[in-house]
């Protein structure tokens, strides 16, 4: 189903004032990301019909369920803390939403078992939450929220409170779900990770905002804000002054000259400019690139599978992703960057 | 959402408007009788009427300070040990929180009269011809009963505490250089002092309104109380004005300490939990080296125990009268075939059944309401929990006094089950709110998203999740109605008899064998209820 969002506004005295328009296509595995409280929640809960907005539309495939009851909009949610009912049995949980639609007995036996092998836990159907993992329970509040074949299926931070081991397999067993049954998904987080992996579509929330939306590639490398830029990953970020536009924009930044390529920027020479790009951007120089930075190794930190340098050069701190040829501290080195790999904010 | 809200609100009516009809209407009515310049000028010039104020005082100081001193050892060892039978221990000091009071004067009777248990076997082995203790109709007989009750209620109240001291507490002290008697005045000591006062509060309410205790224990006019005092003015001479006086005084004392008794308990509820696998100071295990430990436990078990051991040993004893010889008959149950002792055991159940549907349904939509409105939760408590300091005694005669400017009598009946679920209400409410209260949200929101109505969430998540408080409340309401002497010698109807009210004209005639089946009968279901309740939870008052 698709879903829009119409100028949805939604004030929290104090906090923020929540503004949101959004379209989401069919089938849609679509990730509210941002900071606590930024209002990523909130506007899952109204798609939901917990809150009310104070203005503004919700239309789910054409139709306006801005004012329905969140039992008649056909939507389901999983919570954090998966919700499970304590006082019922783990077929009773996936029967629930089944048996609120007066489906018929053997249908709903038929469904529960079907998604009880769906999501691997076939011999569960008696033991009461209480006796599951927290993995096992993730696995049963998914069950319970597809049983109903919802419209739209929203995940309020399902992993959070999962180890890192846990997340790979339910994230994969969320991708799977997603995978058969189609259904248009919105995926709430902060985790930059599993928005990155899991998703179709990003929306980066600020203070209540939708900041930009995109694809994990596009938000990654070509983000539409500086936010964005610097909430996503990790970024080098330099001011500098515009000294010529052409196909390329030159930029000068501490006496360094940037060459970026232009993508219609509405700058002029002599505006002050942000330039930004990643540090697996930044490739060790040949010698004949265009953006060539001299500097020295300062300090390195090790993650596992690579190490973050940072280089000091004229223009600044350049951090570098690598494990050659800066393994020296106070090392000599020569970076690059190529032109297509920065961007520049005003 | 607004829709549900709305339909909340409206169904809240229904207990606001009850409790109005039937609790602040007739205690304004006494409230206005009482501080009338007649009414207050009735006591204030009278001098029987302070001293009467001023035993009150003096007899609930007393109970108070000595059940918080031999409390205070049982707090510790509860807190602080496992033994072999602490489990049995600690629901023996639950019992008296269901023990209807005229059962305790009825054991105490029996232990400590001129005749009494202990009064023969010192006279068994002294070879004395008189009973060597005169303690019935006393103040000590007074502050017997009075500690009987409240020693265990001050122990289960303020163990819980102490054993949840963090022991990261005293981890810090020891770190820098505290010993035990330093960390004791400066972790403990603070930790407890709110729920040692909030505990004081509470029993010092309980034995100022006590009723039943001191009506059959005091006995002589200079050991009367304020409560009944109130109760033979309304009743015997019919001086109104001077009862609703005495009422309206004695409310603002008790209120005033109900008021210290929530803001203790309130402050003590921001304390921090212990968490973590080391949460706590690991309990000690009692060994023979323990001497002091081990004779405080045993005292307690019989301090506590005997009454109800004697109860129901004497209901099975032979004989009517004293000085007879008596042997093991079944004579008294056999009576329970007459209608003069099987009618107060339905009636009993017919007031307390309806008391518990009341109580439980209001609680519920109350519940519901403060689990909605947390910021007008305090408020709505106030306003339920106000019963908590007004005495049954006081009620009942506003309802005499609005009935009166009414002109027409309701039915007894109807009276009693609305002075029991006024009664009651504070402790139902504060039992299924705090299980309403664990209600996860999230569950709610679910099974609306899964499709279902507020009708079905309530019956197919909510109630099932507060079932337990359901079964408690339900429980204690039953069991404290079952043992009210007090609303019951006021309001109910001609030839209406509860077992309290049984109990206590079986004692005034002397025949104390009948009145100890009658005692065990209610002690059983007491005992049944509180069972109940210990297997389900606790009753955090």
């Amino acid at each position: 189903m698709k879903l829009k969002l119409e100028n949805i506004k939604m004030s929290y005295p104090g906090k923020f004032t929540l503004n949101a328009d959004l379209e989401l296509n069919q089938g849609e595995f679509h990730t509210f990301l941002g900071p606590s409280g930024c209002g990523k929640t909130t506007l899952l809960r109204i798609i939901a019909g917990f809150n009310t907005p104070d203005s503004g539309r919700i239309y789910l495939d054409g139709k306006d369920i801005t004012d329905l009851p969140p039992e008649k909009r056909n939507i389901s949610i999983v919570f954090q803390d998966y919700a499970l009912f304590p006082n019922m049995n783990v077929e009773k949980n996936i029967g629930y939403g089944p048996e609120t639609r007066h489906w018929p007995k053997d249908k709903i036996k038929t469904r529960t078992s079907e998604l009880l092998e769906a999501v691997e836990l076939p011999d569960y159907g008696k033991r009461k939450p209480d006796t599951l993992s927290g993995g096992e329970k993730q696995r049963v509040a998914l069950a319970r929220a597809i049983a109903v074949n919802p419209d739209l299926l929203l995940l309020d931070e399902p992993l959070s409170a999962a180890d890192e081991k846990l997340k790979g397999a339910l994230k994969a067993q969320i991708v799977e779900t997603h995978r058969k049954n189609h259904l248009t998904t919105i995926y709430v987080t902060h985790d930059q990770e599993e928005a990155m992996t899991l998703s179709d579509r990003i929306s980066v929330f600020r203070k209540g905002n939708i900041e930009c939306t995109g694809t994990p590639q596009e938000i990654y490398f070509q983000p539409k804000t500086l936010y964005t830029a610097k909430f996503i990953g990790q970024s080098n970020i330099l001011k500098g002054k515009v000294l010529n536009i052409g196909e390329l924009v030159e930029v000068e930044c501490q006496n360094q000259i940037f060459k970026v390529q232009n993508r219609s920027y509405q700058c002029s020479a002599g505006d002050m400019v942000t330039l930004f790009f990643r540090p697996e951007c930044c490739t060790a120089s040949q010698g004949k690139e265009e953006n060539i930075l001299l500097g020295k190794t300062a300090e390195r930190t090790f993650y596992g599978s690579r190490y973050t340098c940072s280089v000091k050069t004229a223009c600044g701190i350049i951090k570098v992703y690598d494990t050659y040829p800066f393994q020296l501290q106070g090392a000599d080195c020569q970076l690059a960057v190529r032109p297509e790999n920065i961007i520049l904010f005003q | 959402m607004r829709k549900n809200r709305l339909l909340l609100l409206l169904l809240f009516i229904v207990p606001f408007l009850l409790l109005t009809i039937f609790f602040y209407v007739p205690m304004i009515t006494v409230f206005i009788n009482g501080f009338s310049k007649e009414g207050l000028k009735a006591v204030l010039t009278d001098n029987y009427c302070r001293s009467i104020c001023l035993f009150s005082l003096k007899q609930g100081v007393l109970s108070t300070l000595l059940s918080a001193a031999i409390g205070f050892p049982g707090a510790y060892i509860l807190a602080r040990y496992t033994f072999r039978g602490k489990g049995f221990l600690k629901a023996l000091i639950t019992v008296p929180y269901v023990l209807p009071p005229i059962a305790a004067v009825l054991g105490i009777v029996l232990l400590i009269g001129n005749n009494g248990i202990i009064n023969r076997a010192l006279m068994a082995l002294s070879g004395a011809e008189q009973p060597p203790l005169h303690l019935l109709y006393s103040l000590k007989a007074i502050l017997i009963a009075h500690t009987f009750y409240n020693i265990p209620f001050f122990i289960r109240f303020v163990y819980p505490v102490w054993e949840n001291i963090p022991a990261s507490m005293y981890e810090a002290g020891k770190s820098l250089g505290a010993g035990r008697w330093r960390l004791f005045r400066t972790v403990t000591c603070p930790w407890l002092l709110c729920a040692i006062i909030a505990a004081c509060a509470l029993i010092f309410v309980l034995c100022f309104m006590s009723f039943s205790i001191v009506l059959v224990l005091g006995g002589n006019p200079q050991y009367s109380t304020m409560e009944v005092e109130i109760y033979k003015l309304a009743r015997t001479t019919s001086n109104i004005t001077k009862a609703c006086a005495l009422g309206g005084l004695e409310s603002l004392i008790s209120l005033l300490f109900i008021s210290l008794y929530t803001a203790a308990g309130h402050q003590q509820s921001s304390y921090p939990l212990p968490s973590g696998k080391h949460g706590t100071v690991p309990a000690k295990k009692l060994s023979m080296h323990h001497f002091p430990a081990l004779i405080y436990i045993v005292f307690l078990l019989i301090y506590v125990a005997m009454p109800m051991v004697t109860i129901a040993l004497n209901s099975f004893t032979g004989k009517s009268g004293w000085n007879k010889e008596n042997g093991l008959t079944l004579k008294w149950y056999k009576a329970f075939a007459q209608p003069n002792m099987y009618n107060p055991v339905f009636n009993t159940l017919f007031i307390a059944i309806f008391t518990v549907i009341c109580a439980i349904v209001l609680s519920i939509i109350i519940s519901a309401v403060i689990s909605r409105w947390p910021k007008g939760s305090f408020l709505i408590q106030i306003f339920f929990f106000a019963s908590l300091g007004i005495s049954s005694i006081l009620l009942s005669l506003g309802f005499m006094l609005t009935i009166s400017n009414l002109g027409f009598r309701p039915n007894g009946k109807l009276l009693l089950i609305a002075v029991h679920t006024a009664a009651v209400l504070p402790f139902t409410i504060k039992a299924i709110s705090l299980f309403y209260s664990r209600i996860n949200r999230r569950c709610i929101e679910c099974a609306q998203s899964l499709g279902a109505k507020q009708l079905r969430i309530l019956w197919t998540v909510k109630l099932p999740m507060i079932k337990n408080g359901i079964f408690t409340a339900g429980i204690f309401a039953f069991a404290v109605s079952a043992g009210e002497v007090n609303g019951a010698l006021m309001l109910a109807p001609e030839g209406f008899t509860t077992m309290p009210v049984a109990i206590y004209r079986l004692i005034g005639a002397y025949r104390f064998y009948q009145a100890c089946a009658m005692g065990t009968v209610l002690l059983l279901i007491c005992i049944a209820a509180f069972y109940a309740i210990d297997r389900l939870g606790e009753i955090n008052l």
